[in-house]
């Protein structure tokens, strides 16, 4: 994910009241918000298939701080047992759906204590339990990786490796290895906006090869954690079934319906939503509600890649854009174009057209097949109080050293992209509906 | 992350570090570069040189695809670092003594200011300049210091 959340501070006292009458909390389970500002559509019936879950977009977990509630963030309810318990187990609402990460990273003290303490960590060959550390692009999480029963709707992955973050004991420090790379500790629900993030991005597992090499630091390092504490960083093997030890794609740890997922979202007016609400379907040709209908499909590279996995070109104002990506986690666009008009104050960092504007980016795949991806730009000052959904917002990057040029090679298509959209994402390494992975379809 | 071994780190570290102290000169730069050849062997990367008009550059190659390069001025000094691989490197030592001013400057807020606007990393003092960035397992950045940057060379020239 490219995230977290990118309230911009003018909108925070607006929706201070509204963070106040969120939903219920961490550990009970998910009752959608219900914000007083703004009637929207909100679930009326729990999917019946096995293979979909509600998706819904809010202010985040009831636990945020009133000025730090979540934008434009997708969220499903997981739930976790100890292995083999049906009843030592927790439901988790708030947890953000990512398509541009992979693996279960819980907030540890989201998980109440009876259940942490009955979740193993992975141990390693010397005996000693494993922590992770794990590079999002400005920020990074720590902490152990265990192993729980984990459901959402009606699929199960059993003794499932995931990370809880900011644990203690022997996890409490942050090794320098992993802090070396900069940015900001996420340890909290507040740091997150969200209790937990469930990556589901189009690769296996959270590293792959790289990490099975202990010599070949990645995006993810895996520790030895004796008592005295992690720093030896350590090989592990990529894998999406027991006994697991890199992270997987809880997706494709299914035993069916693990090729891929269907995320389904309506449109979004320019005024914005308080809620909005939609659906993730598991399996991409393996049921009768998951046929591969979409329009156009393109291919991504894969974890092979020089330029990383799960990656697009766009072609926007005739410059190419190899490093392109689509990401549930990103709460905007996010690319460099320094002939828009730019927002001050509060909200600096975001373009601010003067009237909406429409943006004619393309995307292709390694197939060579191109679609459309052309949005309006709006301007997020125009957005009003009680807004946590909002369409067409840009971002750049560089706002503040824009002659550095480094972003140059990627244009972010964010959550937005995924209004109105049913947006296929297949699994690099299967058969999705006919076509291998990885690919998205649209 | 470009993956640097600590030998690798440290001299890299050594070089920056040298030249934060206001020290450098050209033996360190032939020190750099032998040693960043010493570890080219036992890294299996690959090291090349080009040299330009304005400025060398030195770039070692690493096994998992990553690279780091480095840029000297004509008096030797290491003016700019420039990265880009499946993980973050390790900048508290690429950036010595800077590193905790940029760390401060991204994390200064409580973590508001990197979710203000998500955009990625950057430093944008008058000694230290730092853009990064990246998505899902890949990143990449670069960090120059303005005062030895030799004129007419603009961050899009250091590729």
């Amino acid at each position: 994910m490219r995230r977290s959340a990118i309230m911009p501070r003018f909108l925070l006292a607006m929706l201070g009241s509204l963070a106040l009458s969120g939903c219920g909390g961490s550990s009970s389970p998910s009752s959608p918000a219900t914000p007083t500002p703004t009637p929207t559509p909100t679930a009326t019936a729990t999917p019946a298939a096995a293979n979909v879950a509600d998706v819904i977009l809010d202010a985040g977990p009831a636990t945020l701080s009133s000025n730090n509630a979540a934008f434009n963030t997708p969220f499903v309810t997981v739930t976790i047992c100890a292995p083999g318990s049906t009843t030592n187990c927790q439901t988790i609402d708030h947890v953000l759906l990512d398509t541009g990460s992979v693996g279960l990273r819980i907030i540890g003290p989201v998980i109440n204590a009876a259940l942490l303490a009955a979740l193993p960590p992975e141990m390693d060959n010397a005996g000693n339990p494993v922590a992770e550390c794990y590079q999002f692009v400005t920020s990074y999480q720590f902490g152990s990786v265990r192993q729980a029963d984990f459901k959402i709707a009606g699929e199960t992955v059993a003794n499932m490796p995931f990370q809880t973050v900011g644990d203690g004991g022997a996890f409490a420090n942050v090794p320098a290895s992993c802090s070396s790379g900069g940015g900001a500790q996420t340890a909290t629900v507040n740091d997150l906006e969200a209790n937990a993030i469930l990556g589901i991005g189009s690769t296996g597992t959270d590293c792959g090869a790289l990490c099975q090499s202990a010599s070949n630091n990645a995006g993810a390092l895996y520790y030895d954690c004796p008592a005295s504490g992690c720093d030896q960083i350590i090989a592990r093997t990529a894998s999406t079934v027991a006994p697991f030890q890199q992270l997987p794609n809880p997706v494709a740890a299914f035993a069916v319906d693990n090729n891929g997922t269907i995320l389904t979202l309506p449109a979004v007016p320019q005024a914005g939503a308080a809620a909005l609400s939609g659906t993730l379907t598991f399996g991409i040709g393996t049921q009768a509600d998951n046929h591969l209908t979409a329009a156009t499909l393109l291919t991504l590279t894969t974890s092979q890649s020089n330029r990383g996995p799960g990656l697009l070109t766009a072609t926007y104002k005739g410059k190419i854009f190899p490093q392109s990506y689509l990401d549930t986690g990103s709460a905007a666009y996010y690319f460099v174009d320094t002939s828009l008009t730019a927002c001050t104050g509060g909200s600096v960092g975001f373009y601010c057209p003067p009237s909406p504007i429409t943006l004619s980016p393309t995307l292709t795949g390694l197939n060579d097949v191109t679609a459309s991806a052309a949005f309006t730009l709006y301007n997020p000052n125009a957005l009003a109080a009680g807004v946590n959904v909002a369409p067409g917002l840009g971002i750049n990057p560089e706002v503040a050293a824009s002659m550095m040029q480094t972003n140059d090679q990627s244009f972010g298509f964010g959550i937005p992209f995924y209004f109105g959209r049913t947006v296929f994402t297949a699994i690099e390494g299967v058969d999705a509906g006919g076509t291998p992975g990885p690919y998205v379809a649209f | 992350m470009t993956t640097l071994r600590p030998r690798t780190h440290r001299l890299i570290v050594l070089a920056l570090a040298t030249l934060l102290a206001g020290a450098p000169g050209l033996a360190e730069l032939g020190k750099l570069t032998g040693s960043v050849q010493a570890d080219q062997l036992r890294l299996h990367a690959s090291l090349r040189h080009v040299a330009f008009t304005t400025h060398v550059r030195h770039e070692l190659t690493l096994p998992n695809g990553g690279t780091v390069r480095e840029f000297t001025n004509p008096a030797g000094q290491v003016f700019a670092v420039r990265w880009a691989g499946p993980g973050k490197p390790d900048l508290r030592s690429l950036l010595g003594d800077h590193f905790e001013a940029f760390r401060a400057a991204n994390v200064g807020q409580t973590g508001r200011f990197e979710r203000l606007s998500r955009r990625p990393l950057v430093a944008d003092g008058t000694a230290l300049k730092v853009a990064a960035g990246g998505h899902m397992g890949y990143f990449w950045g670069l960090a120059w210091l303005p005062a030895l940057v030799p004129p007419g060379v603009q961050p899009s020239d250091l590729q």
